[in-house]
């Protein structure tokens, strides 16, 4: 596989204004900018702040993924908004959940039912 | 020997004072000339008071007086006279179009003056033929002179250009002796008619028959010798138009001398002052009506080949600018300056083709290190339009290429495509840029791939023929290999500046790290962190508590490289401080969590964080709390295992309202023989040939069968080889970290 393709994202609009955002790839030191850019775009310019995260084909997430989640995600509140995570693989679960990430971030099993945590 | 040195100095240093003070030259010469001119009127003047005015002897005096004064006077006008031997010999500099032409300019003046000074006589009426012994008065003979000097001051400055313009180009012994053969007619010519004219030789029609075919040879010889006029190849078309217009009118004037010289009034009048001088002065007007009338048509018949030529000069030119820059290229800083590169590459590739502009695409940057480079050049073209013609799909006659996207057709054939017809009518790109295009795309191949895109555009149809395409193919060629070339030297210097990095943070991380493993009384320790090649941010350390209960610590930072490593030394800092003031790990965590959350920057662009783990060994008790970090795995002497993980989150990323709510700390007793394994997600992760990560459970195996080496240093190199093997390979892509406490 190519460099540059490692790592994709897929922006999907769905009704009551819930952004999906699926991660498929490695998100890792290298490719951590990239959706970096993606979360700043979003969220700074376009000002949507109602996120769903699709960890379903993401095969791995390293720090540098983390910190970026990590940092965007006082921002999103403060506005209103929130960031929530759907599908998430269980081992990428087991790293998220040694850091705590649970304790911060709804994680539902499914998109449609981290989506579904908005509307409650 | 000395004395003749020194006379040989003495004159080469008066010589070069001649040289140096040449305006003093140019006026001794142009006096010199005059004194000549002078001499012959005064022997004039004598000859008229004394009655003798015509005869052979005085007209050679008198016309060996005129060559003397013509000859300085040529020799001081030839620094006015733009210096041609120097011309450098490539064609389409300006000097090649502009010496002719000026040269040109000067020779119609000259010329207006001699034919206008010619008619002077007749409109005075100097009768002279009623007096057969010579003019009336000295007046007459005054007007003479003076009308000799016009003449031959015009006569010396036709003469220089003349040899300059002949020089031109070629000043070769051939031309040389061309020059000579050529004089030698002239001179024949003039004494032969001299002869005839005083009757030396008795006329008849043999004589005639002679004196005409010398008319004949001086023309035709001159046209002869003359034919191939080297420099008007090497001109422009404008050049060329301007050339033909201002030797037409030196011709004409040429004629029109020789006509009034030939007229009845100004030859009886001419042939009664000297003989010579008229024959001399006929004769220049027949040769240079020739020579003029040869550039004239010489230039006329070139003009339709002009454009050909001049297509071909510049081709040579941008090969040889192509040389140049390759050769150049390969060696200079323009191999560190990409885009200068481009743009340079770009600008060439302009020229060569004589396209309206000309842009280069360079594709995917080989590495993310080369994402913020500009990868793109635009000459003569607004990057709009540029994508308009080769990233969009064509609106083309051609049927081949209607619809497809020029780029991508370059880039998948490997092969120059030529669009003679693309249309533009977007309203996006300005009016005048509408209309019809021609392009051609040129792929920049390495190794087999396109590696980007020479473009070159003109705007009108059919603007390319397939020279175009040869010469930019060529050109292409050399500009693969200096792009190529640049990045692969970019990416050298990027990965030296990156190996210096590694290098500096490796040694920064190594000296973060306990020189020593600290003894504690009733514990085995053993510890190693083994950095991957790209360092990441492992750190293990040993402290002593408030209560002097030992604590050690591991810890992995988030990032990679020298900003890891400042992380990583700011965490221990703080680790360092805080240990002897608090009473638990717990405590200690949840220090250095609050100092750095006060600390760390607080854009997610640079957010940090760090997983911390802190065992505290207290008697028989051992306490652990976990900040994010991997748990913490447990030996127990009957082989059992368990990892401990208790609730944490990781260091620096929420306030310490959350964090603290959420640490926890969990305890257990330690028996002995009992192991604790405080271990970085570098050892875990590692994968085998399959991609098949090693896992907590497999971890343990390998503990496992570690246990029963002698000590703690044995089991940490039999564990570390034993994931080295599971690994199949020779090193961490992580940094590998790993505490061993066993108890006594």
């Amino acid at each position: 596989m190519a460099q540059g393709s490692r790592f994709a994202t897929t922006v999907t609009d769905t009704p009551q204004g819930v952004l999906v955002i699926a991660l498929a790839g490695q998100l890792d030191a290298h490719t951590a900018p990239d959706f970096e850019r993606l979360l700043e775009k979003t969220i700074r310019e376009d000002t949507r702040t109602k996120i769903v995260l699709d960890f379903e084909p993401l095969e791995y997430i390293a720090s540098a993924g983390l910190g970026v989640l990590m940092g965007f995600i006082e921002e999103v509140r403060e506005q209103g908004g929130d960031i929530k995570f759907g599908a998430v693989p269980e081992k990428i679960y087991h790293v998220l959940d040694l850091l705590g990430f649970p304790i911060v971030f709804q994680i539902a099993p499914t998109v449609d039912e981290a989506r579904g945590m908005f509307a409650s | 020997m000395a004395k003749t040195i020194a006379v040989k100095e003495k004159k080469e240093r008066l010589y070069r004072s001649l040289i140096r003070g040449s305006s003093l030259r140019v006026a001794l010469q142009l006096i010199g000339g005059f004194a000549f001119f002078a001499i012959v009127m005064v022997i004039d003047l004598i000859a008229h008071s004394v009655k003798s005015y015509q005869g052979m002897v005085l007209d050679i005096v008198r016309l060996g007086l005129h060559f003397g004064g013509v000859y300085l006077w040529s020799r001081a006008f030839g620094p006015f006279f733009p210096r041609l031997s120097e011309l450098a010999r490539g064609s389409g500099k300006p000097e090649t179009n502009t010496v002719p032409i000026r040269s040109m300019q000067i020779f119609v003046i000259a010329l207006v003056v001699a034919v206008a000074t010619s008619l002077l006589p007749g409109l005075f009426i100097l009768n002279v033929q009623e007096n057969p012994y010579g003019p009336k008065t000295a007046n007459v003979v005054l007007s003479f002179n003076l009308l000799s000097i016009t003449w031959a001051f015009c006569a010396s400055i036709l003469l220089v250009g003349f040899s300059k313009l002949v020089y031109l180009w070629q000043r070769t012994r051939e031309v040389r002796k061309r020059l000579y053969t050529w004089l030698a007619i002239l001179a024949s010519y003039v004494i032969f008619r001299y002869m005839i004219d005083e009757a030396i030789i008795e006329s008849d029609t043999i004589t005639d028959i002679i004196a005409y075919s010398l008319v004949a040879l001086v023309f035709f010889g001159t046209l002869f010798l003359w034919f191939r006029i080297p420099w008007i190849p090497h001109i422009t078309k404008r050049s060329k138009q301007r050339i033909i217009f201002y030797s037409g009118l030196a011709g004409a004037l040429s004629i029109s001398g020789a006509l009034v010289f030939e007229g009845e009034q100004v030859s009886s009048i001419f042939h009664w002052y000297s003989p010579f001088l008229q024959e001399c002065v006929l004769m220049l007007f027949i040769a240079l009506a020739a020579y003029f009338g040869l550039i004239f048509f010489n230039a006329l018949f070139t003009l339709s080949s002009t454009e050909l030529v001049e297509r071909r000069a510049a081709e040579v030119e941008s090969l040889t600018k192509l040389t140049r820059f390759s050769s150049d290229v390969l060696t200079s800083e323009l191999l560190l300056d990409i885009p200068k590169l481009t743009s340079e590459i770009a600008t060439l590739a302009k020229e060569a083709t004589k396209a309206d502009a000309a842009w280069i695409e360079l594709s995917t940057p080989r590495s993310e290190k080369d994402a913020g480079i500009p990868f793109r050049s635009y000459i003569g073209i607004d990057q709009p339009l540029a994508y308009l013609l080769s990233e969009q799909p064509l609106t083309s006659r051609d049927r081949h290429l209607q619809g497809l996207i020029l780029s991508a057709e370059v880039s998948e054939k490997l092969k120059p495509v030529v669009a003679s017809t693309v249309y533009i009518s977007d309203g996006a790109v300005p009016a005048h840029a509408t209309g019809w295009w021609s392009v051609i795309g040129m792929p920049l191949i390495n190794k087999g791939y396109a590696r980007g895109a020479i473009f070159v555009a003109k705007q009108h149809e059919f603007g390319f023929d397939n020279e175009d395409v040869v010469v930019l193919t060529a050109f292409t060629d050399v500009a693969s290999l200096a792009v190529d070339t640049a990045r692969l030297l970019s990416d050298s210097i990027e990965k030296q500046k990156f190996d210096g990095e590694l290098r500096a943070a490796r040694a920064m991380q190594q000296s973060l790290l306990p020189a020593v493993v600290p003894e504690i009384p009733g514990f085995e320790v053993s510890a190693i962190s083994i950095p991957a090649y790209e360092v990441g941010g492992d750190y293990y350390d040993f402290s002593n508590l408030y209560d002097g209960a030992p604590i050690a610590l591991i810890g992995d930072v988030s990032g990679k490289g020298i900003s890891a490593s400042i992380f990583m030394a700011e965490t221990k800092g703080i680790a360092q401080g805080l240990a002897p003031l608090v009473r638990s790990g717990k405590e200690l965590l949840i220090g250095v969590n609050d100092t750095l959350m006060r600390n760390l920057q607080r854009d997610a662009t640079h957010r940090s964080f760090v997983t911390l783990a802190a065992v505290s060994f207290h008697r028989d008790l051992v306490k652990y709390t976990r900040a994010g970090h991997t748990p913490l795995l447990h030996f127990s002497n009957d082989g059992q295992y368990r990892y401990f993980q208790p609730k944490g989150m990781g260091i620096g990323f929420v306030r310490k309202e959350i964090f603290n709510n959420v640490l926890e700390e969990q305890e257990f007793s330690l028996e002995k023989g009992d192991v604790i394994v405080m271990f970085s997600d570098g050892i875990t992760e590692v994968r085998d040939a399959n991609n098949v990560e090693l896992g907590y459970q497999r971890f343990a195996e390998i503990v496992r069968a570690s246990r029963f080496e002698p000590d703690v240093q044995k089991m940490t190199d039999r564990i570390l080889r034993d994931v080295l093997l599971y690994a199949g390979a020779m090193a961490f892509s992580d940094d590998a970290t790993f505490v061993i406490v066993r108890r006594l």
